[in-house]
């Protein structure tokens, strides 16, 4: 079933976008799917994005196998570099 | 316990003050404290400036997680955080930390440990503007499709 879900992007996901900001409509049921959906190009490298990447939804941490809900705000998080 | 984001010059000695105003009266005998400063290099490349972003929502959310987690690791009256986002020129402060106790090893131990996990656990990312090239984000693989980068140490 198709969702739509709002991203926010920062640090190289948002160069990788080329925005700050979307909506999308999609049939991504996790954080994973939606990752290979946006970040295809990526796959050959990174195939794993759990093994260096986060992932928020709705302003918290989540897993990359959690379930997706129409409305939802994800964020994927690069390595931070803080500090 | 609290984390802070600001995007003007932090101001050590506002810092301090609200450090000592969450710590309960007269029962601090050490503060320590820790500023991270704006080099001009990194990995042998000059630096002239540098950008952070932040998640600011997520940020804050576990900026405070990770005070309140120094709080049951060590014997502190008080931690505090600040962040700085935007851009900064070299030698403007990029984090403040303090953390205040009755004695000075909880001190020390608990200023080290709270900076290790901002670093590592906060939703912030550090943009480096190099003298000889574009500039880049810390810390992310390298990954096909996404921009270049370079590991933090």
């Amino acid at each position: 079933m198709t969702k739509r879900l709002h991203l926010a992007h920062f640090s190289v996901f948002r160069d990788a976008r080329g925005r700050d900001a979307e909506s999308v409509e999609t049939h991504a049921e996790t954080p994973r799917d939606l990752f290979d959906e946006l970040f295809s190009s990526a796959r050959g490298v990174a195939p794993s994005p759990q093994t260096w990447a986060r992932v928020a939804i709705n302003d918290d941490l989540a897993a990359w196998d959690a379930l997706l809900s129409d409305g939802d705000t994800v964020v994927f998080l690069a390595p931070s570099a803080g500090g | 316990m609290s984390f802070a984001l600001s995007d003007v010059s932090l101001d050590a000695t506002a810092c301090r003050a609200a450090l000592l105003a969450a710590a309960p009266s007269g029962a601090s005998g050490g503060i320590v404290t820790f500023e991270g400063v704006v080099r001009d290099h990194a990995d042998g490349r000059a630096v002239q400036a540098l950008e952070y972003h932040a998640y600011a929502a997520l940020a804050r959310r576990e900026g405070a997680r990770i005070t309140g987690e120094a709080q049951d690791r060590f014997r502190v009256e008080a931690v505090h955080v600040v962040h700085r986002t935007g851009h900064l020129s070299l030698g403007e402060t990029a984090v403040w930390v303090g953390a205040a106790a009755a004695h000075r090893d909880a001190a020390f131990e608990a200023c080290r440990w709270t900076l290790d996990a901002v670093k590592a656990r906060v939703p912030i990312w550090k943009r480096e503007h190099y003298a000889d090239g574009p500039a880049e984000w810390v810390g992310a693989p390298e990954v096909e499709g996404l921009a270049s980068h370079r590991s933090d140490p």
